[in-house]
């Protein structure tokens, strides 16, 4: 009786299990195989040893050696450097605008009325499909016929004969077209990390505030002295998981560069490959059928994702305590 | 006298902050609006102008869609896009309930390894393993399936730690206890008891298992490749790049119905939404 006891326990938590090690565990080990190979998808996997690691990192020594030359090889670093420059101005933008938002929603002096009203409308892009509203923003911003354009320029029909001023497309440029991908995420991620962040302000000791006000401190200081350096382990939580989907974002650059005017090809198509999309490509694409690289990608992905939020978790314990 | 003019300038502040804030729900929304609003209008009419009101041409636009996706049904699109979120949430929640009662009422052997074992795979990102999976899903025979978009959904560790968090706090010991001593069995406490008192951890992370299934994109992107199988995603950015479907009017409508339940459960269902976001970074 007490022998049987001790393994219903075990009957729970077994289908977790199966379903965890069968689509969980297993495809990441054996993908961690086939980045050894070199396989096509259909013939057998064919051992190769670290050859797509040790491609990856002569590349990137190669970039670092050939630095100001355009053409360095190194496709997979191109793809690391235009994920960072989609996530990063993001992620800055991000933390300004919910900073900002949190602290005048919590601000016990400016009792701002309809708070969970704001915060929910904030929160909303949030929720919708990334892959629609890559379409939606390739129709919105269409050069020629987007509502964006029609704002600044009026309607094409008050310039007859075809004279309608040329508008600057934002898809014809590497730079525009990563900060349009880095304004919509900053548009869909704002309202979270305002939620995330007033969180953690809500948790902050009452008392801390009102000694504060005794001494007389500013809002300003109060910010800085009590706010922000309480804050920090939400801070961390914020910008890590913010990093690791930032480094995997994949829908809109997809959808941006996939049966598009921009293509993969040119620059505009170069310049929104990303890590994932560069996976994909190499895996999925037309012409590739690499999975052993593609496993070796989504591999170096995975620690890219790891040492950059260490990285980012030791920088902000360290500020964090010395302030 | 003082006093009055600090007071102006608060309402001064507040009145500018309400500006903002206003003008920042406007941009968070006037996308949506003017999708819907040209959702409703003919091509030529988005071509030559900007309106904010809507058009006449609703269903002129819906035949387009269909003339579009041509041999297949758009609307199959969105019934492929409700099996697949209803079911992998269904499994993924259930699966997770009942792995998180047996980690909170039972001893059992490996128990800490096993947990920690779900710990660790939460900190895996989704595409690491994703070579792998497409690999087993060939072998399994499941590729253009929509079973190779539920299956996975089954082990969702968040979601086990979620529930578990949420058990301990709202399901006490003596419960269970009192239920057993009543002779009920195991499964039936847990289907007749637990279950019930768990709904509302429950509701929330079902919500975000529909909204992720609603719009995951990258794997039904890989695994499904006949038309008949597309989720609705698949079928907007298919939409996208058909050349000849320059039709704007058509692709805002499309855009509006792959959508129109996200609006649906975020009307309903937000405030399980906003507790439940905030959970990961508190309960650490």
């Amino acid at each position: 009786m007490k022998l049987k006891k001790k393994y219903i326990g075990l009957l729970f938590v077994i289908p977790f299990f199966i379903f965890y090690f069968l689509f969980n565990f297993y495809p990441v080990i054996y993908s961690f195989f086939l980045s050894l190979t070199k396989w096509d998808g259909y013939a057998d996997p064919q051992f190769i040893g670290f050859h797509h690691y040790a491609r990856i990192f002569t590349e990137l020594f190669q970039r670092f050696a050939g630095a100001g030359k355009l053409d360095v090889p190194g496709e997979f670093w191109l793809a690391f450097v235009n994920t960072w420059r989609i996530w990063l101005p993001n992620i800055i933008l991000q933390l300004v605008i919910a900073l900002f938002l949190g602290v005048i929603f919590t601000n016990a002096r400016l009792k701002i009325k309809g708070v969970g009203f704001f915060r929910a409308i904030f929160y909303f892009p949030n929720l919708v499909t990334a892959a629609s509203i890559g379409v939606l923003a390739l129709v919105l911003l269409d050069w020629q016929h987007g509502a964006i354009n029609q704002l600044i320029h009026g309607p094409a029909s008050a310039f007859p004969g075809g004279n309608y001023p040329p508008a600057f497309n934002l898809m014809n440029d590497p730079t525009s077209s990563q900060m349009v991908i880095s304004i919509i995420q900053t548009w869909q991620w704002f309202g979270v990390s305002m939620i995330l962040l007033m969180a953690g302000m809500q948790g902050i000791p009452k008392t801390y505030y009102e000694a504060a006000d005794l001494d007389g401190a500013s809002t300003t200081r109060t910010f800085f002295q009590i706010t922000l350096p309480l804050l920090m382990p939400v801070f961390t939580y914020v910008i890590v998981t913010s990093l690791i989907g930032g480094m995997q974002i994949f829908d809109i650059p997809y959808v941006f560069t996939h049966g598009t005017m921009v293509g993969i090809g040119g620059e505009t198509g170069k310049a929104l490959t990303t890590m994932v999309l560069y996976m994909y490509n190499q895996a999925f694409g037309l012409t590739q059928a690499s999975f052993g690289y593609a496993a070796a990608i989504s591999y170096m992905l995975f620690l890219i994702i790891a040492v950059f939020s260490i990285v980012n978790i030791k920088f902000i314990t360290r500020v964090g305590g010395e302030t | 006298m003082e006093i009055s003019a600090a007071k102006l300038r608060l309402q001064i502040t507040r009145g500018l902050l309400y500006a903002l804030l206003i003008v920042l729900a406007i941009l968070c929304l006037i996308p949506f609006y003017l999708m819907i609003i040209n959702g409703s209008r003919t091509n030529v009419q988005i071509n030559t102008g900007l309106s904010m009101i809507p058009g006449s041409n609703v269903i002129g636009n819906v035949k387009t869609i269909l003339i579009i996706t041509a041999n297949i049904n758009f609307f199959t699109g969105f019934v492929n896009s409700a099996i697949v979120a209803v079911s992998a949430s269904v499994l993924s929640i259930y699966i997770a309930a009942l792995t998180a009662f047996g980690f909170v009422f039972y001893e059992f052997p490996f128990k800490k390894f096993l947990f920690g074992f779900i710990l660790a795979s939460m900190m895996i990102p989704a595409q690491m393993g994703i070579i792998g999976l497409y690999d087993l899903m060939f072998r399994f025979n499941l590729l253009d399936s929509l079973l190779a978009l539920i299956l996975p959904a089954g082990a969702a560790a968040f979601t086990v730690y979620f529930l578990r968090q949420y058990i301990k706090s709202v399901l006490p010991d003596y419960i269970i206890q009192a239920a057993r001593i009543d002779g009920a069995h195991d499964l039936s406490i847990f289907h007749r008891i637990a279950l019930p008192i768990m709904s509302p951890g429950i509701a929330t992370m079902g919500i975000f298992a529909f909204v992720f299934n609603w719009n995951n994109f990258l794997w039904p992107l890989i695994v499904l490749t006949s038309k008949e199988t597309y989720t609705l995603p698949l079928m907007i950015a298919q939409l996208n790049s058909s050349l000849y479907a320059r039709d704007y009017g058509a692709i805002n409508l499309a855009i509006a119905f792959s959508i129109f339940p996200i609006i649906v459960v975020f009307i309903l269902l937000q405030k399980f939404l906003v507790s439940g976001i905030s959970f990961g970074s508190l309960k650490e």
